[in-house]
Protein backbone atom coordinates (compact mmCIF):
# COMPACT_ATOMS: atom_id res chain seq x y z
CA UNK A 1 0.00 0.00 0.00
CA UNK A 2 1.37 3.19 -1.28
CA UNK A 3 1.53 6.65 1.23
CA UNK A 4 -0.51 8.37 -1.89
CA UNK A 5 -3.13 5.73 -1.39
CA UNK A 6 -3.72 6.36 2.30
CA UNK A 7 -3.11 10.22 1.90
CA UNK A 8 -5.74 10.53 -0.85
CA UNK A 9 -8.27 8.51 0.84
CA UNK A 10 -7.67 10.01 3.95
CA UNK A 11 -8.79 13.27 2.29
CA UNK A 12 -11.27 12.01 -0.18
CA UNK A 13 -12.97 11.04 3.56
CA UNK A 14 -12.23 13.84 5.09
CA UNK A 15 -14.22 15.96 2.29
CA UNK A 16 -16.72 13.41 3.17
CA UNK A 17 -16.75 13.84 6.84
CA UNK A 18 -16.95 17.66 6.31
CA UNK A 19 -20.51 17.04 4.51
CA UNK A 20 -21.53 14.35 7.29
CA UNK A 21 -20.30 16.96 9.57
CA UNK A 22 -22.69 20.17 8.44
CA UNK A 23 -25.84 17.57 8.17
CA UNK A 24 -25.13 15.88 11.42
CA UNK A 25 -25.00 19.05 12.79
CA UNK A 26 -28.21 20.37 11.70
CA UNK A 27 -29.65 17.46 12.26
CA UNK A 28 -29.04 17.09 15.73
CA UNK A 29 -29.85 20.94 16.59
CA UNK A 30 -33.47 20.00 15.01
CA UNK A 31 -33.49 16.54 17.20
CA UNK A 32 -31.91 18.29 20.14
CA UNK A 33 -34.59 21.24 20.02
CA UNK A 34 -37.94 20.30 18.85
CA UNK A 35 -37.60 16.68 18.86
CA UNK A 36 -37.84 15.72 15.30
CA UNK A 37 -35.80 13.30 13.53
CA UNK A 38 -35.53 15.03 10.36
CA UNK A 39 -36.06 13.61 7.38
CA UNK A 40 -36.17 15.89 4.73
CA UNK A 41 -32.56 17.12 5.67
CA UNK A 42 -31.34 15.08 2.81
CA UNK A 43 -34.30 17.00 0.35
CA UNK A 44 -33.45 20.00 1.72
CA UNK A 45 -29.31 19.77 1.30
CA UNK A 46 -30.63 18.90 -2.78
CA UNK A 47 -32.84 21.87 -2.48
CA UNK A 48 -29.30 23.68 -1.51
CA UNK A 49 -27.64 22.24 -4.31
CA UNK A 50 -30.47 23.08 -6.99
CA UNK A 51 -30.84 26.67 -6.11
CA UNK A 52 -26.64 27.37 -6.10
CA UNK A 53 -27.26 25.60 -9.49
CA UNK A 54 -30.37 27.66 -10.65
CA UNK A 55 -28.94 30.54 -9.37
CA UNK A 56 -26.14 30.28 -11.82
CA UNK A 57 -28.45 29.06 -14.30
CA UNK A 58 -31.18 31.58 -14.07
CA UNK A 59 -29.61 34.71 -12.71
CA UNK A 60 -25.87 34.19 -13.32
CA UNK A 61 -24.91 34.31 -9.26
CA UNK A 62 -21.79 32.78 -9.03
CA UNK A 63 -20.31 30.61 -6.34
CA UNK A 64 -19.24 33.45 -4.12
CA UNK A 65 -22.50 34.84 -3.60
CA UNK A 66 -24.84 32.03 -3.82
CA UNK A 67 -23.35 30.79 -0.44
CA UNK A 68 -24.55 33.22 1.71
CA UNK A 69 -27.90 33.77 -0.13
CA UNK A 70 -28.25 29.80 -0.74
CA UNK A 71 -28.23 29.66 3.22
CA UNK A 72 -30.90 32.72 3.72
CA UNK A 73 -33.01 30.43 1.28
CA UNK A 74 -32.70 27.25 2.67
CA UNK A 75 -33.27 28.73 6.17
CA UNK A 76 -36.67 30.62 5.05
CA UNK A 77 -37.71 27.08 3.35
CA UNK A 78 -37.02 25.82 6.86
CA UNK A 79 -38.93 28.56 8.48
CA UNK A 80 -41.81 28.03 6.02
CA UNK A 81 -41.68 23.97 6.29
CA UNK A 82 -41.71 24.46 10.58
CA UNK A 83 -44.80 26.95 10.20
CA UNK A 84 -46.87 24.93 7.65
CA UNK A 85 -45.87 21.00 8.96
CA UNK A 86 -43.16 20.33 11.85
CA UNK A 87 -45.67 22.48 13.85
CA UNK A 88 -48.18 20.52 13.83
CA UNK A 89 -45.86 17.68 14.91
CA UNK A 90 -44.68 19.01 18.80
CA UNK A 91 -47.78 17.27 20.62
CA UNK A 92 -48.09 13.76 18.94
CA UNK A 93 -45.79 11.02 19.04
CA UNK A 94 -42.39 11.52 17.22
CA UNK A 95 -43.39 8.63 14.76
CA UNK A 96 -45.46 11.36 12.98
CA UNK A 97 -42.60 13.25 12.37
CA UNK A 98 -40.30 11.04 10.79
CA UNK A 99 -43.18 9.89 8.24
CA UNK A 100 -44.56 13.80 7.47
CA UNK A 101 -40.89 14.83 7.04
CA UNK A 102 -40.31 11.64 4.93
CA UNK A 103 -43.20 12.63 3.35
CA UNK A 104 -42.21 16.10 2.57
CA UNK A 105 -38.92 14.46 0.87
CA UNK A 106 -40.52 12.56 -1.37
CA UNK A 107 -42.64 15.45 -2.09
CA UNK A 108 -39.35 17.64 -3.05
CA UNK A 109 -37.88 15.04 -4.59
CA UNK A 110 -40.77 14.87 -7.25
CA UNK A 111 -40.94 18.08 -8.01
CA UNK A 112 -37.46 18.86 -8.82
CA UNK A 113 -37.02 15.34 -10.63
CA UNK A 114 -40.58 17.03 -12.54
CA UNK A 115 -38.49 19.63 -13.98
CA UNK A 116 -34.83 18.32 -13.57
CA UNK A 117 -35.39 15.16 -14.58
CA UNK A 118 -32.41 12.60 -12.30
CA UNK A 119 -29.12 12.75 -14.54
CA UNK A 120 -27.40 15.73 -13.21
CA UNK A 121 -26.54 19.32 -13.55
CA UNK A 122 -23.60 20.63 -14.02
CA UNK A 123 -22.27 22.72 -11.59
CA UNK A 124 -18.48 23.94 -11.92
CA UNK A 125 -15.33 24.52 -9.35
CA UNK A 126 -15.37 28.46 -9.23
CA UNK A 127 -12.44 29.78 -11.00
CA UNK A 128 -10.64 30.91 -7.58
CA UNK A 129 -10.92 27.37 -6.34
CA UNK A 130 -10.08 25.05 -9.33
CA UNK A 131 -6.83 23.64 -9.88
CA UNK A 132 -4.77 21.79 -6.93
CA UNK A 133 -1.28 22.13 -5.52
CA UNK A 134 1.18 19.58 -5.90
CA UNK A 135 2.53 18.06 -2.68
CA UNK A 136 4.99 15.85 -4.57
CA UNK A 137 3.37 12.58 -2.81
CA UNK A 138 0.11 13.74 -4.44
CA UNK A 139 -2.23 16.50 -5.93
CA UNK A 140 -4.27 18.39 -3.53
CA UNK A 141 -7.41 19.92 -5.59
CA UNK A 142 -7.82 23.19 -3.52
CA UNK A 143 -11.53 23.05 -4.15
CA UNK A 144 -11.36 20.18 -1.56
CA UNK A 145 -9.24 21.77 0.92
CA UNK A 146 -11.35 24.70 1.13
CA UNK A 147 -14.46 22.77 1.56
CA UNK A 148 -12.54 20.55 4.63
CA UNK A 149 -11.80 24.37 5.69
CA UNK A 150 -14.96 26.11 5.40
CA UNK A 151 -16.99 23.22 7.40
CA UNK A 152 -14.67 23.11 9.90
CA UNK A 153 -15.31 27.06 10.71
CA UNK A 154 -19.25 26.53 9.85
CA UNK A 155 -19.42 23.71 12.49
CA UNK A 156 -16.93 25.57 15.10
CA UNK A 157 -19.32 29.14 14.70
CA UNK A 158 -22.59 27.18 14.91
CA UNK A 159 -20.99 25.06 18.12
CA UNK A 160 -19.95 28.75 19.20
CA UNK A 161 -23.49 30.28 18.83
CA UNK A 162 -25.31 27.89 20.90
CA UNK A 163 -22.56 26.79 23.45
CA UNK A 164 -21.40 30.44 24.39
CA UNK A 165 -23.83 33.21 23.21
CA UNK A 166 -26.94 34.43 24.82
CA UNK A 167 -29.64 33.00 21.84
CA UNK A 168 -27.82 30.04 22.44
CA UNK A 169 -28.09 30.11 26.34
CA UNK A 170 -31.87 30.31 25.42
CA UNK A 171 -32.36 27.75 23.09
CA UNK A 172 -30.14 25.22 25.22
CA UNK A 173 -32.64 26.41 28.06
CA UNK A 174 -36.06 25.57 25.83
CA UNK A 175 -34.36 22.31 24.70
CA UNK A 176 -33.77 21.30 28.70
CA UNK A 177 -37.18 22.18 30.22
CA UNK A 178 -39.44 23.92 27.43
CA UNK A 179 -42.14 24.40 30.09
CA UNK A 180 -39.80 26.39 32.64
CA UNK A 181 -38.33 28.44 30.00
CA UNK A 182 -41.71 29.57 28.67
CA UNK A 183 -43.04 30.58 32.36
CA UNK A 184 -39.77 32.64 32.58
CA UNK A 185 -40.86 34.36 29.40
CA UNK A 186 -39.05 33.11 26.95
CA UNK A 187 -40.54 32.66 22.98
CA UNK A 188 -39.90 28.82 22.91
CA UNK A 189 -42.12 28.47 19.55
CA UNK A 190 -39.61 31.28 18.12
CA UNK A 191 -36.90 29.73 19.64
CA UNK A 192 -37.81 26.29 17.89
CA UNK A 193 -38.72 27.72 14.39
CA UNK A 194 -35.31 29.49 14.63
CA UNK A 195 -33.65 26.39 15.01
CA UNK A 196 -35.22 24.41 12.67
CA UNK A 197 -34.81 26.93 10.17
CA UNK A 198 -30.58 27.15 11.25
CA UNK A 199 -30.86 23.55 10.85
CA UNK A 200 -32.05 23.46 7.12
CA UNK A 201 -30.20 26.68 6.12
CA UNK A 202 -27.02 24.68 7.63
CA UNK A 203 -27.97 21.78 5.09
CA UNK A 204 -28.79 23.69 2.34
CA UNK A 205 -25.18 25.55 2.68
CA UNK A 206 -23.52 21.93 2.50
CA UNK A 207 -25.68 21.13 -0.70
CA UNK A 208 -24.10 24.49 -2.38
CA UNK A 209 -20.86 23.59 -0.98
CA UNK A 210 -21.49 19.79 -2.63
CA UNK A 211 -22.72 21.27 -5.87
CA UNK A 212 -19.34 21.78 -7.74
CA UNK A 213 -18.02 17.76 -6.36
CA UNK A 214 -21.17 15.68 -6.46
CA UNK A 215 -23.47 15.29 -8.77
CA UNK A 216 -26.45 18.33 -8.76
CA UNK A 217 -29.24 15.67 -9.03
CA UNK A 218 -32.38 15.38 -7.04
CA UNK A 219 -32.00 12.24 -5.65
CA UNK A 220 -28.37 13.47 -4.51
CA UNK A 221 -29.68 14.01 -0.78
CA UNK A 222 -31.65 10.52 -0.13
CA UNK A 223 -28.41 8.19 0.87
CA UNK A 224 -26.18 10.95 2.64
CA UNK A 225 -29.21 11.53 4.96
CA UNK A 226 -29.19 8.60 6.26
CA UNK A 227 -25.57 8.72 6.97
CA UNK A 228 -26.11 11.81 8.65
CA UNK A 229 -28.76 10.02 10.76
CA UNK A 230 -25.86 7.23 11.55
CA UNK A 231 -23.56 10.16 12.26
CA UNK A 232 -25.73 11.75 14.59
CA UNK A 233 -26.54 8.23 16.60
CA UNK A 234 -22.94 8.05 16.95
CA UNK A 235 -21.98 11.34 17.66
CA UNK A 236 -25.13 10.99 20.59
CA UNK A 237 -28.67 11.60 19.56
CA UNK A 238 -28.48 15.56 19.69
CA UNK A 239 -25.53 16.45 20.73
CA UNK A 240 -23.64 19.26 18.64
CA UNK A 241 -20.03 18.63 19.46
CA UNK A 242 -20.76 14.77 19.07
CA UNK A 243 -21.97 15.28 16.10
CA UNK A 244 -19.29 16.94 14.68
CA UNK A 245 -16.48 15.10 15.74
CA UNK A 246 -18.55 12.31 15.04
CA UNK A 247 -18.97 13.83 10.76
CA UNK A 248 -15.67 14.30 10.55
CA UNK A 249 -14.26 11.01 11.99
CA UNK A 250 -16.51 8.75 10.51
CA UNK A 251 -15.44 10.52 7.06
CA UNK A 252 -11.71 9.84 7.89
CA UNK A 253 -12.54 6.01 8.64
CA UNK A 254 -14.63 5.65 5.62
CA UNK A 255 -11.70 6.97 3.66
CA UNK A 256 -8.98 4.44 5.24
CA UNK A 257 -11.80 1.58 5.78
CA UNK A 258 -11.55 1.93 1.64
CA UNK A 259 -7.56 1.58 1.80
CA UNK A 260 -7.26 -1.50 4.33
CA UNK A 261 -11.10 -3.24 4.00
CA UNK A 262 -12.29 -1.90 0.83
CA UNK A 263 -15.50 -4.54 0.68
CA UNK A 264 -16.49 -3.34 3.77
CA UNK A 265 -16.07 0.52 3.38
CA UNK A 266 -19.61 1.20 2.90
CA UNK A 267 -20.75 -0.20 5.76
CA UNK A 268 -18.05 0.79 8.15
CA UNK A 269 -20.55 3.77 9.58
CA UNK A 270 -23.35 1.23 9.52
CA UNK A 271 -21.03 -0.95 11.49
CA UNK A 272 -19.90 1.55 14.19
CA UNK A 273 -23.63 3.25 14.51
CA UNK A 274 -24.82 -0.50 15.47
CA UNK A 275 -21.78 -1.03 17.81
CA UNK A 276 -22.82 2.36 19.50
CA UNK A 277 -26.36 1.39 19.98
CA UNK A 278 -25.64 -1.78 20.95
CA UNK A 279 -23.29 -0.73 23.58
CA UNK A 280 -23.39 3.11 24.80
CA UNK A 281 -26.95 4.04 24.14
CA UNK A 282 -27.72 7.16 25.54
CA UNK A 283 -24.28 8.74 25.95
CA UNK A 284 -22.57 11.20 23.49
CA UNK A 285 -18.60 10.37 22.63
CA UNK A 286 -17.37 11.94 25.42
CA UNK A 287 -19.60 9.69 27.59
CA UNK A 288 -21.85 12.34 28.90
CA UNK A 289 -25.94 11.33 29.48
CA UNK A 290 -27.67 12.86 26.03
CA UNK B 1 -59.25 55.39 54.59
CA UNK B 2 -59.03 58.06 51.97
CA UNK B 3 -58.82 56.85 47.83
CA UNK B 4 -55.69 56.84 48.41
CA UNK B 5 -54.77 54.36 50.71
CA UNK B 6 -57.45 52.15 49.71
CA UNK B 7 -55.89 51.42 45.95
CA UNK B 8 -52.62 50.85 47.99
CA UNK B 9 -54.60 47.80 49.66
CA UNK B 10 -55.76 46.54 46.39
CA UNK B 11 -54.29 43.02 45.81
CA UNK B 12 -51.78 42.58 43.82
CA UNK B 13 -52.81 39.30 42.82
CA UNK B 14 -56.07 38.36 43.16
CA UNK B 15 -58.02 34.76 42.30
CA UNK B 16 -61.47 33.63 42.26
CA UNK B 17 -62.57 30.37 41.60
CA UNK B 18 -59.80 29.38 40.04
CA UNK B 19 -60.28 25.56 39.09
CA UNK B 20 -57.66 23.65 37.79
CA UNK B 21 -57.46 19.78 36.11
CA UNK B 22 -54.48 17.64 35.82
CA UNK B 23 -55.22 15.87 32.18
CA UNK B 24 -59.51 14.58 33.30
CA UNK B 25 -59.45 14.96 37.06
CA UNK B 26 -59.74 18.20 39.06
CA UNK B 27 -56.77 19.32 41.11
CA UNK B 28 -57.91 22.82 42.42
CA UNK B 29 -61.76 23.58 43.17
CA UNK B 30 -62.85 27.35 43.32
CA UNK B 31 -59.71 28.59 45.13
CA UNK B 32 -60.11 32.60 46.10
CA UNK B 33 -56.91 34.19 47.92
CA UNK B 34 -55.82 37.92 47.57
CA UNK B 35 -52.09 38.74 48.35
CA UNK B 36 -51.66 42.73 48.87
CA UNK B 37 -48.91 44.60 47.52
CA UNK B 38 -46.31 44.51 48.70
CA UNK B 39 -47.94 41.50 51.14
CA UNK B 40 -46.20 37.82 51.80
CA UNK B 41 -49.25 34.97 51.92
CA UNK B 42 -48.36 31.64 52.59
CA UNK B 43 -50.15 28.45 51.21
CA UNK B 44 -50.00 25.90 53.68
CA UNK B 45 -51.33 22.28 53.71
CA UNK B 46 -49.72 18.74 53.75
CA UNK B 47 -48.17 17.24 50.66
CA UNK B 48 -50.74 17.11 47.86
CA UNK B 49 -53.40 19.28 48.79
CA UNK B 50 -52.71 21.52 45.72
CA UNK B 51 -50.09 24.39 46.69
CA UNK B 52 -47.55 23.72 43.65
CA UNK B 53 -51.06 23.21 41.37
CA UNK B 54 -51.61 26.92 42.85
CA UNK B 55 -48.56 28.22 41.64
CA UNK B 56 -48.95 26.48 38.56
CA UNK B 57 -52.25 27.65 37.66
CA UNK B 58 -51.23 31.15 37.99
CA UNK B 59 -48.48 30.79 35.70
CA UNK B 60 -51.11 29.11 33.32
CA UNK B 61 -48.67 26.14 33.40
CA UNK B 62 -52.09 23.70 33.69
CA UNK B 63 -53.63 22.58 30.21
CA UNK B 64 -57.17 23.20 31.69
CA UNK B 65 -57.83 26.09 34.01
CA UNK B 66 -60.59 28.08 34.64
CA UNK B 67 -62.08 31.13 36.73
CA UNK B 68 -60.22 34.38 37.54
CA UNK B 69 -56.53 35.36 38.03
CA UNK B 70 -55.88 39.17 38.27
CA UNK B 71 -52.28 40.26 38.17
CA UNK B 72 -52.50 44.08 39.24
CA UNK B 73 -55.87 44.32 37.73
CA UNK B 74 -55.13 42.43 34.49
CA UNK B 75 -57.31 39.51 33.66
CA UNK B 76 -54.61 36.95 33.03
CA UNK B 77 -56.77 33.00 32.75
CA UNK B 78 -56.63 33.48 29.22
CA UNK B 79 -52.78 34.09 28.45
CA UNK B 80 -49.86 32.01 28.06
CA UNK B 81 -47.35 31.18 30.52
CA UNK B 82 -45.04 33.51 28.58
CA UNK B 83 -47.40 36.62 28.29
CA UNK B 84 -47.83 36.32 32.65
CA UNK B 85 -44.51 36.26 33.01
CA UNK B 86 -44.12 39.10 31.12
CA UNK B 87 -46.77 41.12 33.37
CA UNK B 88 -44.50 40.85 35.69
CA UNK B 89 -44.69 38.06 37.70
CA UNK B 90 -41.79 35.80 38.63
CA UNK B 91 -41.24 32.34 39.46
CA UNK B 92 -39.47 30.22 42.11
CA UNK B 93 -40.07 27.09 40.83
CA UNK B 94 -40.29 23.83 43.02
CA UNK B 95 -36.99 22.10 42.93
CA UNK B 96 -35.50 25.25 42.13
CA UNK B 97 -35.34 24.50 38.71
CA UNK B 98 -31.83 25.47 37.71
CA UNK B 99 -31.44 24.50 34.10
CA UNK B 100 -28.11 22.10 34.69
CA UNK B 101 -26.93 22.45 30.72
CA UNK B 102 -26.27 26.53 31.20
CA UNK B 103 -23.67 28.09 33.60
CA UNK B 104 -24.83 29.66 36.49
CA UNK B 105 -24.36 33.14 34.44
CA UNK B 106 -26.44 32.03 31.73
CA UNK B 107 -28.92 30.66 34.55
CA UNK B 108 -28.83 34.12 36.07
CA UNK B 109 -29.20 36.18 32.53
CA UNK B 110 -31.89 33.58 30.76
CA UNK B 111 -35.37 35.43 32.31
CA UNK B 112 -35.93 38.41 29.91
CA UNK B 113 -35.81 41.79 31.81
CA UNK B 114 -39.91 42.35 32.16
CA UNK B 115 -40.13 45.79 33.71
CA UNK B 116 -37.32 48.89 35.03
CA UNK B 117 -36.44 48.61 38.30
CA UNK B 118 -35.21 45.28 38.61
CA UNK B 119 -32.18 44.83 40.76
CA UNK B 120 -28.96 45.07 39.24
CA UNK B 121 -25.93 42.61 39.02
CA UNK B 122 -24.17 44.37 42.05
CA UNK B 123 -26.86 44.27 44.04
CA UNK B 124 -27.53 40.96 43.20
CA UNK B 125 -24.18 39.56 43.95
CA UNK B 126 -23.90 41.70 47.32
CA UNK B 127 -27.05 39.56 48.57
CA UNK B 128 -25.81 36.23 46.90
CA UNK B 129 -22.11 36.32 47.75
CA UNK B 130 -21.93 32.58 46.46
CA UNK B 131 -23.62 33.41 42.91
CA UNK B 132 -21.07 35.58 42.44
CA UNK B 133 -17.96 33.07 42.86
CA UNK B 134 -19.95 30.30 41.01
CA UNK B 135 -20.83 32.37 37.98
CA UNK B 136 -19.34 29.77 35.42
CA UNK B 137 -19.83 26.37 36.81
CA UNK B 138 -22.71 24.71 35.37
CA UNK B 139 -25.89 24.76 36.87
CA UNK B 140 -26.35 20.95 37.67
CA UNK B 141 -22.61 22.11 39.68
CA UNK B 142 -24.18 23.65 42.19
CA UNK B 143 -25.12 22.52 45.96
CA UNK B 144 -29.30 22.54 46.75
CA UNK B 145 -28.65 25.77 48.77
CA UNK B 146 -26.96 27.53 45.57
CA UNK B 147 -29.17 26.60 43.63
CA UNK B 148 -32.21 27.93 45.61
CA UNK B 149 -30.38 31.30 45.93
CA UNK B 150 -29.73 31.35 42.19
CA UNK B 151 -33.33 30.81 41.42
CA UNK B 152 -34.44 33.62 43.45
CA UNK B 153 -31.55 36.19 42.18
CA UNK B 154 -32.74 35.05 38.45
CA UNK B 155 -36.20 36.30 39.36
CA UNK B 156 -34.85 39.66 40.94
CA UNK B 157 -32.96 41.07 38.04
CA UNK B 158 -36.02 40.65 36.01
CA UNK B 159 -38.02 44.10 37.80
CA UNK B 160 -40.88 41.46 38.16
CA UNK B 161 -43.36 42.65 41.50
CA UNK B 162 -44.85 39.71 42.37
CA UNK B 163 -43.44 36.29 42.66
CA UNK B 164 -44.35 32.94 43.86
CA UNK B 165 -42.13 31.08 45.67
CA UNK B 166 -42.49 27.14 45.63
CA UNK B 167 -40.73 25.57 48.69
CA UNK B 168 -37.76 27.53 49.13
CA UNK B 169 -36.56 25.67 51.65
CA UNK B 170 -37.01 22.06 51.05
CA UNK B 171 -34.11 19.70 51.79
CA UNK B 172 -31.96 22.97 52.72
CA UNK B 173 -29.51 22.66 55.71
CA UNK B 174 -30.93 24.80 58.55
CA UNK B 175 -27.91 27.30 57.82
CA UNK B 176 -29.08 27.63 54.52
CA UNK B 177 -32.98 27.90 55.56
CA UNK B 178 -32.27 31.21 57.61
CA UNK B 179 -30.51 32.71 54.75
CA UNK B 180 -33.15 32.44 52.41
CA UNK B 181 -35.58 33.87 55.46
CA UNK B 182 -33.46 36.68 55.25
CA UNK B 183 -33.60 37.21 52.10
CA UNK B 184 -37.45 36.81 52.18
CA UNK B 185 -37.17 39.20 54.89
CA UNK B 186 -35.41 41.91 53.25
CA UNK B 187 -37.44 41.32 49.67
CA UNK B 188 -40.68 42.22 52.10
CA UNK B 189 -38.47 45.26 52.80
CA UNK B 190 -38.17 46.40 49.21
CA UNK B 191 -41.83 45.72 48.23
CA UNK B 192 -41.91 42.68 47.08
CA UNK B 193 -45.21 40.98 46.32
CA UNK B 194 -44.99 37.19 47.81
CA UNK B 195 -46.94 34.24 47.41
CA UNK B 196 -45.19 31.13 49.28
CA UNK B 197 -45.54 27.80 49.35
CA UNK B 198 -44.08 26.48 53.03
CA UNK B 199 -44.11 22.91 54.11
CA UNK B 200 -42.37 23.93 57.08
CA UNK B 201 -44.73 26.13 58.94
CA UNK B 202 -42.20 27.83 61.35
CA UNK B 203 -40.60 29.17 58.12
CA UNK B 204 -43.90 30.36 57.19
CA UNK B 205 -44.66 32.03 60.06
CA UNK B 206 -41.94 34.32 60.88
CA UNK B 207 -42.09 35.81 57.62
CA UNK B 208 -45.89 36.04 56.45
CA UNK B 209 -48.49 38.39 56.74
CA UNK B 210 -51.27 36.05 55.80
CA UNK B 211 -51.85 31.87 55.89
CA UNK B 212 -54.35 29.85 53.51
CA UNK B 213 -54.73 26.57 54.18
CA UNK B 214 -55.25 24.11 51.46
CA UNK B 215 -57.04 20.87 51.98
CA UNK B 216 -57.69 18.40 48.76
CA UNK B 217 -57.65 21.81 45.96
CA UNK B 218 -59.99 23.71 48.13
CA UNK B 219 -59.22 26.64 50.53
CA UNK B 220 -60.30 25.51 54.13
CA UNK B 221 -59.11 28.03 56.23
CA UNK B 222 -57.70 31.79 56.32
CA UNK B 223 -55.73 33.24 59.08
CA UNK B 224 -54.15 36.77 60.04
CA UNK B 225 -50.85 37.28 61.02
CA UNK B 226 -49.29 37.69 63.73
CA UNK B 227 -50.92 34.49 64.88
CA UNK B 228 -51.57 33.66 68.26
CA UNK B 229 -50.52 30.86 69.99
CA UNK B 230 -53.79 28.82 69.87
CA UNK B 231 -54.26 29.54 66.08
CA UNK B 232 -50.34 28.26 65.73
CA UNK B 233 -51.30 25.33 67.63
CA UNK B 234 -54.35 24.66 65.75
CA UNK B 235 -52.79 24.68 62.21
CA UNK B 236 -49.78 22.75 63.29
CA UNK B 237 -52.20 20.36 64.49
CA UNK B 238 -54.06 20.33 61.53
CA UNK B 239 -50.95 20.34 59.06
CA UNK B 240 -48.77 16.99 60.97
CA UNK B 241 -52.11 15.45 61.27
Amino acid sequence: MSFQLLAGQLVLGLINGSFYALLSLGLAIIFGILNIANFAHGAQYMFGAMLAWGLLEYAGIGYWYALPLVFLGAGLLGLLTEAIFIRRMYHVDPLYGILLTFGITLMMQGVFRNYYGVSGLPYSVPASLSGSWNLGVMYLPIYRVWVIVAAVVICFLTWYTIEKTRIGANLRAATENPTLAEAFGLNVPLLKAAAYAGGVGLAGLAGAFAAPVYSVNPMMGSEIVIVAFAVVVIGGMGSIKGAIIAGFSMGALEGLAKVFWPEFSAMVIYIVMVAVILYRPGVDIFGRKV
Amino acid sequence: MTADTYSLVKPALELRNLSAWYGESRALYDVSLDVKPGGVVSLLGRNGAGKTTIVKSIMGLMNRREGSVRFENRETIGLSPRKIALLGIGLVPEERGIFGTLTVQENLMLPPVVRDGGMTLERIFDLFPNVRARLTAAGNALSGGEQQMLAIARILRTGARAILLDEPTEGLAPVIVQQIRKTIESMKEMGFTILLVEQNFDFAARVSDAFVVIENGRVVDRLEGPLGSAEIESVRRFLSV
